[in-house]
Parts: structure tokens; C-alpha cells; sequence
């Protein structure tokens, strides 16, 4: 790209969106002369705690899910496709056993909506929000660029919403290549979408001489500067970051004539002029009889819709829990009528800020470098303590965790159980020191995050069953009633794993019942040979 | 009806009814896990509610692998059972031809609670029965069904024609068998 039009994409970046800062030359647009989809951001935002690899879950209990954490819920967009489903996943970090009572740090219990595929906006798909299944509107997604940027062999860094792992370094002869694993701040890793970039100073006839200059992963792109087996140096690296996603509750879809208006509340949202050959439609917020907000949605942008900020804040409404927008599909006008959807309730999640529904924890959403979203976390603003006896809540009260006998440092019995009250086996143990948890199946708790610790978890797992085993003792049933659903299903054939070690008390009841049923039966037979007369 | 006819068609009837209860209550699997603890492996599992089956191949494939053959032969023996007592009950008298009949609906029930008719099924029945049935296998569940059973019959049948003769009912003729 020219700077002339980097300069004139920077203006209209500028002009079109009050949020838009500036875009970067350094980085690489999907095609000549093609704007950047977002803007640079203007400030660093710190990541929520155990963001890097570092600070992945110590020896973590693996709970597949419960009735109230939900797994593959299928869910469909406005116009019946169908989209990734929805997982409800919690992890525990940097837990620890202090003074007889459980403690987990600032950031160290996180929930997190597990999407198993990109949220995209503007579609009308369904936002699983602890329980609650609002509609996702929009977002705002901004590039924070670093600059002179050091990763040593098997560390991590956070950009933005990303984090780079150098994750390996292959020899080949007196040469090398070293890979580099691109994260999220919640654990997903995109090698599943896009790959892992791969880096060498000398082995010039491989990696298509991309491995001496840097990366493009779409808006995830970096500079390299120096490639060894002790550490990548970058001039600089970028990363994507959702800064706000809004959702809400659905109001109105469809085609609106002029004069036509929705009541929220004290609102109401009347399309005060509809200009088709210009391709807008002016919406305002009537309120206390006076309109308090006024916008000119339009004109539609096909070519840089869905994923460009600008092109699709040229269609987005938004007043204090009011929100709606012109949508393009199938057609944004139709015999002097605007296809607009129009939303009540709505709310944003920030990264980095309160969860309005529970300021007790913070809100991150989570970028795809592709330009959508990927779900968000709520992560505990303040540590959290835990007596036995106990229980903590997570956000909204949608789980809790529940402590119920510490001896020593070692923690005996404990579990985690869904609002309703649904709980998992005992997660604690004889060799357990710690609360850590992966709760989920979904894209980070089912996929990704067992790079880092699924064999930790496995290990401990099996551990937990010799000890068992070896006292005689099986795992304790989940007391609640749980519900018909597939989860419950789930979680209740833990039973058989449990007892069919060996020859479970039923199973051996069982033969005992066989061998006295046989035994009746010849004396039965018996019975009837013997001689009439001695009957 | 003589009492082991009934018994042959209720067998008839609760094997057959519990095969088509199965197909009617199988749903497709939401879940991995969930459709691993229908029988299916994980690389069957295609998303939510998709196998690499369509749904009436994917149920047989899971009533074959869940070995549900053994549960629906234990709800036939069972309901045969119970209807052999209750067609004995006058000969026999009421309190073995209730004793006779409960078992028997014991069985069916313990047989269904290890079943995977449906996930709620299966949950409540594995809440009833507790870890007890859980770890009993399935054939042998049927095999002691049978056996008991077998037992029941043989000695409903012996007490059925050692008994006396009961007095005729209001136009019918006394008949001892």
C-alpha cells in the first residue's frame, strides 16, 4: 500500500468511527489497497491474570460437564444456519491450600463462554450468557501493536487479547526451525484455524522464505528480527482484541416503513426517514417526548461487511439499552421499506471491565484474528477463600464451589455443583493440593488447554482411581437429582467407572442371587421327581 | 387363555415393545461424552445431535453396542412372569400370586434401570438403583432373571397343581386344570 493510501485509510478510519484511533502501516491488509478491518488500538489494556502458559492450572480435576454447565448447545442464527455450538467451561489457576482454608487468587477462577467456532456479528446468533440467551450485535476489535519484543524458548506474551508461545525449536543437520504457537488469553490456540507460524535463520529453501521475515495470520502479524533456539526477537508484533461486545434482547426484525416505532421502557425507537436510493434509514430515541439520539444508518458496504469496523458501525445503533442496526441481508431496502432488527436490554461486556451483572468479576471477550469473536470471560476481581464447610460463588451464582474437608495442606473432599445444585464427584483426594479445575469440552477446555495440562490431568486421574482402588473405596455419587440431559447422562456413568473395577458389591450380589436361584430351581426339580407318596 | 400362552404373548409383547420404546425415545447424541455413553466413538460424533449415522442406523448401532438385546429379553422373561402369576392367581392363592407378580415387576424395573431406553430413563433408574445395578453386566442380569424367573414358574406351577380344587364360578363347570 502506498502512504498516500495508508494516509487516506487513516482518515477514514478517522472520520467513520469515534473509537477508531489510527491504522499502522506495518501491517499487512488482506489485499492491496484494502483498509485495515479495525483500528490500532491507542493503549495497552493488561490481560486478565494467568493469561500466558506459565500459569496454566496446576494438576487440575477434569469435569466433563454438569446439568447447568452446559455443553454443545446447538444454537442457529436469525436466518436458520446453524452455528458453532456453545460450551459453558471453568477453570481454577493458582489455587492453594492456606491455613486449613482454600484460596484462589484475583483472576484465578474463570468462566468462560467456550464457543467451538467464531461469533459473528450483525447474524442474530444466540449468546449463551450464564443461562441466559440473549442476541450478539456487535463488537469493537482493535490491534495492539508491541515493539521490540523478546520471547525465550518456551515462554509466552500477551498482545492484546493474544499470546505468542514459543513453543519449539526443531534441528535438522547444523540448521534449525522454530515454531511459534499463536494463543488467546483464555487458552485457545488458532494452529486449529490457521496453522503455527515457523521461523529459521538457515534453512533458506524451506518455510517459502517467510521464516526470515515475520508472520501474517491475518490481523495477528509480527517482524522478525532474530530466530535462535534461546529466544524469537521481534521489531514488533500485533494481536487482536475485542474490546466490547454488545448483546440484548430482540424487539423488532423485519421491514419498517417510516413513522413505524418500538416502545422500550420509556423509549421509543421510531425510523424517522428512509432514504432507499441513498441506502439510509434515520433512527431516533424518542424519550420524555423529545428524540434524545438521532442516526443515519446506511449505506451498506457489501465488499467489506461482516468483519471491517467501519462498514458495519455505518449500520449500528446504540443508546443507553436500546440497539439495532440496518440489516444488509436479505436485503437492506424493499419497496421503500429498511430491513432494520431493533434490540431491548442491551448490555456490554469490556474488556477488562466489570461484568455488569456481577462486578464481582471482569469481563474480557475474546478476538479471533479474523475479526470475530470467540466468546468472553469472567474472571474474580478479589481473592477468594474458602473454609471447609464452605462454598464460593462464581459469577451470578451460576456455580459454586464447595470445600468440604481439608486435612493438612492436602485437600480431602471438595466439588463443584451448577446453580441448581447438581454436583460433580468428589474432586478432592489424598495427593490433592489444590483446587484446580478444567470444567468443559468446548474449544479451549476440550482441545486446546489439554496441550498444556491434559496430561496432568490424566495422571492425576488415574492416580485418584489407584488410591481408591487401594483403600477400597468408590467415588461418591452426585446426590442431587440431576435432569434428563445429555450431561446428566454424563456425569451419572461416572457410577459404573467407578464400580467396575474388579468385581463391584453388585456384581458379586448379583452372582450370589444366580447361585441360590440355581439352587431353588433343583430343588423345584427335586420336588417333582421325588415319589408321590413322600410329597 | 391357558396361563403359559399369556405368558408367550406377554413375553412377546414386552420384548417387542421395549424395542420399539427404544427407537422411539433414542435421541442423537448432543455431546462427545454423551455419545460415548451411547456406544458411538468419539470419531462417530460428527456435532451436536449428528453421528456418522443416520438416526435409525444410529440407534441399532447403539442398542448393539449397549448390548440391549440382553435388557429387552429380561423385560420379556419378567412381564411373562408376571402374567403366568396373575393367570395362576386363583389356584394359587393371593398373597403368592402378589408375591410372584411384584418380583417379577422388580425385575422388569431393575432391568430397565441399566437400560438405555432414554437418558432420563437411565439417570432416574441409575438414581433408583443406586451403584448396585450399575456394576452388574447386563447379561447377567438376565441370566438371573430367567433363573428367578424359571424358579417362580416351576414353583407356582407345582403349588397350582397341588392345590385343591376350587368351586365352580357362576356358570362355568369345576375344572382342575
Amino acid at each position: 500500500m502506498r502512504p498516500t493510501a495508508h494516509l487516506m485509510a487513516a482518515a477514514f478510519l478517522i472520520a467513520g468511527t469515534p473509537l477508531t484511533a489510527q491504522t499502522d502501516p506495518r501491517l499487512t491488509p488482506l489485499a492491496p489497497g484494502v483498509p485495515i478491518a479495525h483500528p490500532v488500538a491507542k493503549d495497552d489494556i493488561a490481560p486478565p491474570p494467568f493469561s500466558l502458559l506459565a500459569d496454566r492450572p496446576v494438576n487440575p480435576a477434569f469435569v466433563p460437564g454438569l446439568p447447568g454447565l452446559r455443553q454443545a448447545v446447538p444454537v442457529k442464527d436469525d436466518f436458520g444456519v446453524s452455528r458453532p455450538p456453545k460450551y459453558d467451561t471453568v477453570l481454577i489457576r493458582k489455587s492453594r491450600v492456606e491455613n486449613g482454608e482454600i484460596v484462589i487468587p484475583p483472576g484465578g477462577l474463570a468462566y468462560l463462554e467456550d464457543t467451538w467456532g467464531g461469533e459473528v456479528a450483525l447474524r442474530g446468533e444466540p449468546l449463551p450468557v450464564l443461562g441466559r440467551m440473549p442476541t450478539y450485535i456487535d463488537d469493537d476489535m482493535s490491534i495492539v501493536i508491541k515493539e521490540n519484543v523478546t520471547i525465550p524458548a518456551g515462554g509466552s506474551l500477551d498482545v492484546g487479547g493474544q499470546v505468542y508461545h514459543y513453543f519449539a525449536t526443531v534441528g535438522h543437520e547444523r540448521t534449525a526451525n522454530h515454531a511459534l504457537h499463536v494463543r488467546t488469553i483464555a487458552g485457545h490456540d488458532w494452529e486449529w484455524a490457521f496453522g503455527a507460524p515457523v521461523f529459521s535463520a538457515n534453512q533458506p529453501g524451506w518455510w517459502a522464505g517467510q521464516g526470515t521475515s515475520g508472520f501474517t495470520q491475518l490481523y495477528n502479524q509480527g517482524k522478525l528480527r532474530e530466530a535462535g533456539p534461546h529466544k524469537l526477537v521481534f521489531d514488533w508484533l500485533s494481536g487482536v482484541r475485542t474490546d466490547r461486545m454488545l448483546a440484548g434482547e430482540k424487539l423488532f426484525a423485519g421491514q419498517a416503513a417510516v413513522g413505524a416505532s418500538w416502545t422500550s421502557g420509556t423509549k421509543t425507537i421510531r425510523v424517522a426517514a428512509i432514504d432507499q436510493a441513498a441506502g439510509t434509514v434515520r433512527v431516533e430515541v424518542i424519550e420524555g417526548g423529545k428524540a434524545v439520539f438521532d442516526k443515519t444508518l446506511g449505506p451498506i458496504d457489501p465488499q467489506r461487511l461482516i468483519e471491517d469496523t467501519t462498514a458495519r458501525k455505518a449500520l449500528v445503533f446504540e443508546y443507553d439499552g436500546v440497539a439495532g442496526f440496518l440489516s444488509p441481508w436479505p436485503e437492506g431496502f424493499q419497496d421503500g421499506n429498511a430491513n432494520l432488527k431493533i434490540y431491548e436490554k442491551a448490555f456490554a461486556l469490556e474488556y477488562g471491565k466489570p461484568y455488569p451483572f456481577d462486578p464481582k468479576f471482569t469481563a474480557y471477550p475474546i478476538g479471533c484474528p479474523t475479526g470475530h469473536n470467540f466468546g468472553f470471560m469472567l474472571v474474580n476481581q478479589d481473592e477468594i477463600r474458602i473454609k471447609p464447610g464452605q462454598k464460593a460463588d462464581g459469577p451470578e451464582g451460576f456455580f459454586r464451589i464447595a470445600v468440604n474437608r481439608v486435612d493438612g495442606d492436602k485437600v480431602i473432599d471438595w466439588t463443584i455443583e451448577d446453580k441448581d445444585g447438581n454436583r460433580s464427584l468428589n474432586l478432592g483426594g489424598p495427593a490433592v493440593q489444590n483446587v484446580d479445575l478444567v470444567l468443559g469440552q468446548g474449544r479451549v477446555a476440550g482441545q486446546s488447554i489439554l496441550k498444556d495440562v491434559g496430561r496432568a490431568m490424566l495422571a492425576r486421574n488415574y492416580q485418584n482411581m489407584a488410591s481408591m482402588a487401594a483403600a477400597g473405596t468408590h467415588a461418591a455419587a452426585p446426590t442431587s437429582a440431576v435432569t434428563g440431559s445429555a450431561q446428566a447422562a454424563a456425569v451419572a456413568s461416572a457410577h459404573p467407572a467407578a464400580t467396575s473395577a474388579g468385581f463391584s458389591p453388585g456384581f458379586v450380589g448379583a452372582l450370589g442371587i444366580a447361585g441360590i436361584a440355581v439352587g431353588a430351581i433343583g430343588f423345584e426339580i427335586g420336588r417333582r421327581r421325588r415319589p408321590a407318596g413322600l410329597a | 387363555m391357558r396361563p403359559r400362552n399369556i405368558a408367550l404373548v406377554l413375553a412377546v409383547v414386552g420384548g417387542l415393545g421395549y424395542l420399539g420404546l427404544s427407537y422411539l425415545f433414542f435421541e442423537m447424541p448432543q455431546s462427545v461424552s454423551a455419545a460415548e455413553d451411547c456406544g458411538f466413538l468419539p470419531g462417530e460424533f460428527v456435532g451436536a445431535g449428528r453421528l456418522t449415522y443416520e438416526r435409525g442406523q444410529a440407534w441399532w448401532v447403539s442398542f448393539q453396542r449397549k448390548e440391549e438385546a440382553y435388557v429387552a429379553l429380561s423385560v420379556a422373561a419378567a412381564l411373562a412372569f408376571v402374567g403366568f402369576a396373575l393367570a395362576t392367581g386363583r389356584r394359587n392363592g393371593a398373597g403368592a400370586t402378589t408375591g410372584a407378580a411384584l418380583g417379577g415387576g422388580v425385575l422388569a424395573v431393575s432391568a430397565l434401570c441399566v437400560s438405555c431406553l432414554a437418558p432420563v430413563l437411565s439417570v432416574v433408574g441409575l438414581g433408583v438403583a443406586g451403584s448396585l445395578l450399575a456394576g452388574v453386566p447386563k447379561w447377567l442380569i438376565l441370566i438371573n432373571t430367567l433363573l428367578l424367573t424359571g424358579w417362580g414358574m416351576l414353583a407356582l406351577s407345582r403349588r397350582r397343581n397341588t392345590a385343591c380344587p376350587l368351586p365352580a364360578r357362576r356358570g362355568t363347570s369345576l375344572k382342575t386344570s
